[in-house]
């Protein structure tokens, strides 16, 4: 909402106060002012001057050379507008004037020196005309300074008004909150129409029971011409960030500023059957509003028709058929209530943002119609030229069926007191500030104040308003800052948000990035990762409205996104990006999870941040923590060869993380990803981490297949956990228990030929269960080898044994004979021999 | 040879022997040195076998200037055999020195934390000094949550201040959105337990709006007490407190009436900006007022806004069945990514998401 300062000068004296003052008031009273505009007055040095002569200039076809008297004798002006002609009065800027930002200087233009400009009304600020020059009023003296013709210096403040202040979208709801907080006597706005005929009402108004529209005020008036407004009318709309339009359209948009109450004037001549009726669309039909559109009106949307068709869509817009124009000479001026709620719902369903359908979604006052119907009156009696005027209703027809009673709150001082942290407020204070904001005291006693609410308050309600009420006009910024008592039911429960914060600094501490990205994403994506359509990972969120392609639905895995920002960082030709992210995947209550899908029946969980009250149907976000390497994991430098990402990599990365919540190798296991379930990976080096049969996540390289999809080469790893897995083993209490060993171990090297065949988790496996095992107390892999030599399909596995006892060094003898029980064991389970 | 001549030949003879330590540069020239003056047909020993040419008490007096040289001499001998030794592996070192100002870490090979991560992580440790407790709650809500039990039905013009992301379904009546605001927590929080509390909740949000300024997900805090004597002065305190924990104790704080329809009275929080009054600070001195506007982070303001807070509104107590006579309650709304972007200085928005590893490689791991 634009404030002229000039303007509201009219309804409150603000003189003495600066408009940063006014600014900062309004600012702190709730009517937040964005920005402060200053209007400079026109040039003292540009003047009135008459066109002596006009004549072509002699060395361009689109100038004109003027002779111009400005009271300093006559001076060649050279001019570019079409409409310059002898005998006009026209706006001269003399050398020296500042227009548009620019001092002007005597310039010679194609070979002759002109002595000024001629002005638009552009050029001296007055509007947007820049099609030719101001022709001034012939009666205008010669020299006349033009800023005591159009005073134009202003302040503007653009005021964010919030949705509950309606009453504040116009000058007297400003005014009047100024005066209350300045105290200072507000002037409404008066004005007694000067006598003149009566009109005769060419139409009747009928409300339909229901319709939404709770009063109707009609104005009839006949005109001899369609003349402009004045000139000050015309202004103040431009300030406001109004068009003017012409007298009629603009006498009720001035009026709509004034009070907030929108009007809208009919062409009388073109309302068929005399009759103009509200009522509610019954059945879906098209209108087409003033703006040309046509628009399809559905059942509930509050018309005005006449007795044949529908002329506006009350509240919002006036129809195309009936509106004012220049051959317009009957009106019909409407001055309507309708319900806020309904307009709201049709302005937003078909998208009009009128300055009508902005005020009525946030209620107007139906009180003061008659009296708005009196001052349009007078501005019609006031603002057009003599004459044009023939005829206007004496009396506003009036339809108002239930005058809604004013609202009565009570206010306690005891809970005045405490909600605003005042204890020393008195009950003279309130009463003071309410009077001031013009509620109506109608009881009192010890306790507690009876009021009564003003008509353009609607957004008082109970008490509570009240109190805030008292607490802005007293001043927020007056209330001393204190700190609440602790009590607190809930204890201190932070360890999600500490289990949270540790896992990122974790993962930083592995090196990785945190990066964050938009939990929506596309599942043109899952296609490209082989997710199908089928599969429990597509996405099953979709968002009704989504503001782009790729933010269509909520995401199911990290991946998507992470890999997007991988092929941004490409794009920029920076390789090797490690990020993590932690974020959720979210998933319909009712996810289909089909019988080869078992893996993810973990989806049907709620997660662990979504507390237990919570409907069945509510969906399912997964807290994710995951993280992807592009290739090369590290470049190649002067200390090492480049590094790939490979699944290795990955996997201590995984371990790392994973041990340092306390999860330990025993309750961890390693498997093999299924590939029809996690269809991105290459199924021959990517894993699943469970902890007993609790699922942590997965982890691999991205299938080459994929990474094609996305047109991408060389290696990229990604990792994905369910955090809240990890965080509810990471809770359990462990035991550490003692380790003292007194007696060093002895070390032995063996190696072990095997078929190629035999996985590592045998090997392991039988290291571990060796029945008869009493010394061995650990075993490091430490090469792989294979060679024809060691036979077909063999392969050379060299470990570093490590034996002890608690109770004794032991001696060779007894390690000997632990290493042959160890091989026959070995030979036993895995044919496996001893490599010589 | 009297007395007097032995003990010149000895006094001789220990500055022969440090004057040859102190040329012998490498420990085979030590050894020598130790093999003339200490070895058995060296210097010393020819001094001591004078002793016995002498009776009674310069006998003795001899003796001990003979032991003391002994011991200088071995003393002076082992150290510098120590220092010659040190030397030449040093050299040896020397040889293979590191040069230390070589690179060894890439600039992807730094882990770091997202700067709203590292301002919740402040903002964490703050509230749970002030015994708060820290909650989450879904993203994905109901209308109900997020809206209607915050004193937002349908169709009311507050609603318009939040552009909302509604999920595709044909339930019209129990419709599912992205959360606008943490504010869903207070409905949860509430409906779980019962007051006394205070919580805090930090996390995503969500809404239809993607230009320079906004961007569809970004993130808030939540903060919210509930007790029996919980007054608009409980709130300008805690906020006042945290603020000032995060952007210094000088920080100037503004509440500006303001209309939320879940608290009442509403209001904003203005901080005075960290850019210009910074500046002011660092020169110790109030400027006059005319100066104290004038910088572009807050548009000439010297203000910004930080957040929106107010005393949760009765008809939110009722929704939640709780006595709205008996407690009443404080709420705050703030935007992290604003505060972190204050913070850390950071202009663009943009930055904060998918950020490029130029950027991301400037950030710590903790606050």
């Amino acid at each position: 909402m634009l404030i002229s300062l000039a303007w509201l000068q009219d309804y409150v004296d603000i003189r003495a106060y600066s408009a940063p003052e006014l600014a900062d008031t309004l600012t702190m009273l709730g009517l937040e002012v964005e920005g402060v505009q200053t209007l400079a007055s026109i040039d003292a040095r540009v003047v009135v001057g008459k066109v002596l002569s006009a004549v072509p200039h002699p060395h361009s076809d689109r100038l004109t050379l003027c002779g111009v008297d400005s009271g300093e004798g006559t001076k060649d002006i050279i001019c570019g507008a079409d409409n310059v002609q002898a005998g006009m009065k026209v706006a001269v800027a003399q050398p020296g004037a500042l227009i548009e930002g620019r001092e002007l200087t005597a310039a010679r233009i194609r070979g002759t020196v002109s002595h000024g400009m001629i002005c638009s009304e552009r050029e001296l600020g007055l509007g947007d005309e820049h099609d030719g020059i101001l022709p001034l009023d012939a009666t205008l003296a010669i020299g006349t300074r033009l800023d005591s013709i159009y005073p134009t210096q202003d302040r503007i403040l653009d005021l964010s008004i919030t949705p509950n202040r309606g009453d504040c979208l116009s000058y007297l709801g400003i005014a009047r909150e100024l005066a209350a907080k300045l105290q200072l006597p507000l002037n409404p706005p008066v004005g007694e129409a000067v006598p003149c005929a009566a009109a005769e009402a060419r139409v009747r108004v009928e409300i339909e029971a229901d319709s939404g529209c709770y009063r109707f005020c009609t104005l009839h008036a006949e005109l001899s011409d369609m003349p402009e407004s004045p000139y000050y009318m015309q202004r103040r709309l431009r300030v406001s960030g109004i068009r003017p339009v012409n007298a009629i359209v603009d006498i009720t948009n001035y009026v709509m500023l004034e009070y907030g109450q929108p009007l809208h004037a009919y062409d009388a001549a073109t309302i068929g059957g005399g009759v103009i009726k509200v009522c509610q669309a019954q059945h879906e039909t098209t209108f087409t509003a003033l703006d040309a559109k046509p628009r399809q009106l559905q059942r509930g949307d509050i018309l005005v028709c006449d007795a044949e068709q529908v002329i506006g869509l009350a509240g919002i817009i006036g129809g195309a058929h009936t509106a004012v124009m220049p051959d317009t000479r009957a009106l019909v001026i409407e001055i309507a209530n309708f319900d806020a709620r309904s307009v709201r719902k049709t302005a937003k369903r078909l998208a009009l943002t009128t300055e009508s359908a902005h005020r009525f979604a946030r209620q107007v006052d139906a009180e003061p119609l008659a009296q708005i119907a009196m001052r349009t009156r007078y501005l019609l009696s006031q603002s057009l030229p003599e004459g044009v005027l023939q005829t206007m209703s004496e009396q506003a027809g009036d339809i108002y069926p239930a005058p809604q009673p004013r609202r009565k709150i009570a206010l306690r001082l005891a809970r005045t007191r405490k909600m605003l942290g005042l204890p020393a407020l008195t009950q003279g204070d309130c009463q003071h500030y309410l009077t001031r904001l013009s509620f109506t005291l109608l009881d009192r006693t010890d306790a507690r104040l009876l009021w009564e609410v003003p008509s353009f308050r609607h957004d008082v309600n109970r008490e509570i308003d009240l109190i805030e009420e008292v607490g802005r006009l007293h001043g927020l910024d007056k209330i001393a800052s204190a700190l609440p008592l602790v009590q607190q039911s809930l204890g201190v429960d932070d360890r999600l948000a500490i289990f949270q914060n540790r896992l990122k600094v974790t993962c930083a501490t592995l090196g990785l990035q945190e990066t964050v990205n938009f939990a929506m994403t596309a599942p043109r994506d899952y296609s490209k990762l082989m997710i199908a359509d089928t599969h429990p990972l597509y996405p099953s969120l979709h968002l009704h409205n989504p503001i782009n392609d790729q933010l269509q639905a909520m995401q199911t895995t990290l991946l998507p996104n992470l890999l997007r920002t991988i092929i941004n960082n490409r794009k920029h030709r920076h390789k090797g990006t490690r990020l993590f992210e932690l974020g959720r995947g979210y998933f319909r209550a009712d996810l289909r999870i089909e019988a080869q899908h078992e893996h993810y029946r973990y989806l049907q969980q709620q997660g662990l941040h979504v507390s237990h009250d919570n409907t069945a149907v509510r969906p399912r976000e997964h807290n994710l923590v995951a993280a992807i390497i592009d290739t090369p994991y590290q470049f190649a430098s002067w200390q090492h060869q480049e590094v790939q990402p490979d699944v290795y990599l990955g996997k201590k990365l995984l371990l790392r993380l994973l041990y340092s919540f306390g999860l330990s190798e025993q309750q961890l296991t390693i498997s093999a990803v299924q590939s029809h379930d996690v269809p991105f990976f290459n199924p021959f080096a990517a894993l699943y981490v469970h902890s007993d049969d609790r699922y942590l996540g997965c982890l691999g390289e991205l299938h080459p297949q994929v990474l094609g999809a996305f047109k991408l080469d060389g290696k990229i790893l990604f990792f994905e956990l369910l955090s809240d897995n990890i965080y509810r083993l990471a809770q359990q209490r462990r035991k550490i228990g003692d380790y003292s060993s007194k007696y060093p171990p002895v070390q032995r090297d063996l190696a072990f030929v095997l078929a190629q065949h035999v996985s590592y988790r045998e090997v392991a496996a039988a290291l571990q269960n060796f029945p008869t095992k009493k010394h061995l107390a650990a075993f490091r892999l430490f090469d792989i080898f294979t060679d024809a030599a060691l036979g077909p399909d063999q392969k050379s596995l060299a470990f570093s044994f490590s034996f002890a006892s608690p109770d004794k060094t032991l001696t060779d003898a007894e390690v000997d004979q632990e290493i042959a029980a160890l091989l026959a064991w070995l030979q036993e389970q895995l044919n496996a021999r001893l490599r010589e | 040879m009297s007395l007097q001549e032995l003990l010149s030949a000895v006094a001789e003879c220990r500055a022969a022997f440090a004057r040859g330590c102190a040329e012998a540069s490498e420990v085979r020239a030590l050894e020598e040195v130790r093999v003339a003056f200490m070895g058995r047909k060296g210097q010393l020993a020819g001094l001591r076998a004078k002793i016995t040419t002498l009776e009674g008490e310069e006998r003795k007096h001899f003796g001990a200037a003979v032991n003391e040289l002994q011991k200088f001499s071995q003393q002076q001998l082992n150290s510098r055999r120590r220092d010659l030794q040190r030397a030449a592996i040093e050299a040896k070192l020397r040889e293979e020195r590191a040069d230390i100002d070589l690179p060894v870490i890439d600039r992807d090979e730094r882990g770091t934390l997202h700067p709203v991560s590292l301002m919740r992580q402040k903002l964490h440790d703050i509230f749970t000094k002030l015994s708060f407790s820290v909650l989450e709650g879904p993203d994905v809500d109901y209308e109900d949550f997020n809206f209607n039990k915050l004193n937002i039905p349908a169709h009311h013009p507050a609603r318009d201040m939040q552009d909302t992301f509604y999920l595709a379904s044909k339930d019209e009546e129990e419709r599912l959105l992205l959360r606008t605001h943490t504010s869903n927590v207070q409905v949860h929080a509430l409906s779980e337990h019962r007051p006394p509390l205070r919580v805090i909740s930090m996390g995503r949000c969500f809404r239809c709006d993607f230009d320079l300024t906004h961007t569809p997900m970004f993130h808030q805090i939540e903060g919210f007490v509930v007790d029996e004597a919980i007054s608009f002065a409980h709130l300008k305190g805690t906020i006042d407190t945290f603020l000032r924990a995060i952007y210094g104790d000088g920080l100037r704080t503004r509440f500006r009436p303001s209309y939320f329809p879940f608290v009442e009275p509403g209001a904003e929080v203005d901080i005075g900006c960290v850019a210009c009054d910074a500046q002011k600070l660092a020169a110790g001195k109030e400027p006059p007022p005319e100066a104290r506007v004038g910088c572009r982070v807050c548009k000439h303001s010297g203000w910004l806004e930080v957040g929106g807070c107010g005393m949760i509104h009765p008809n939110v107590f009722e929704a939640m069945d709780i006595d709205s006579e008996r407690y009443s309650g404080f709420a705050f709304g703030f935007g992290l990514d604003r505060m972190a972007m204050l913070y850390y200085g950071i202009n663009d928005l943009r930055t904060l998401f998918a950020a490029p590893p130029e950027f991301n490689a400037r950030l710590p791991i903790f606050a």
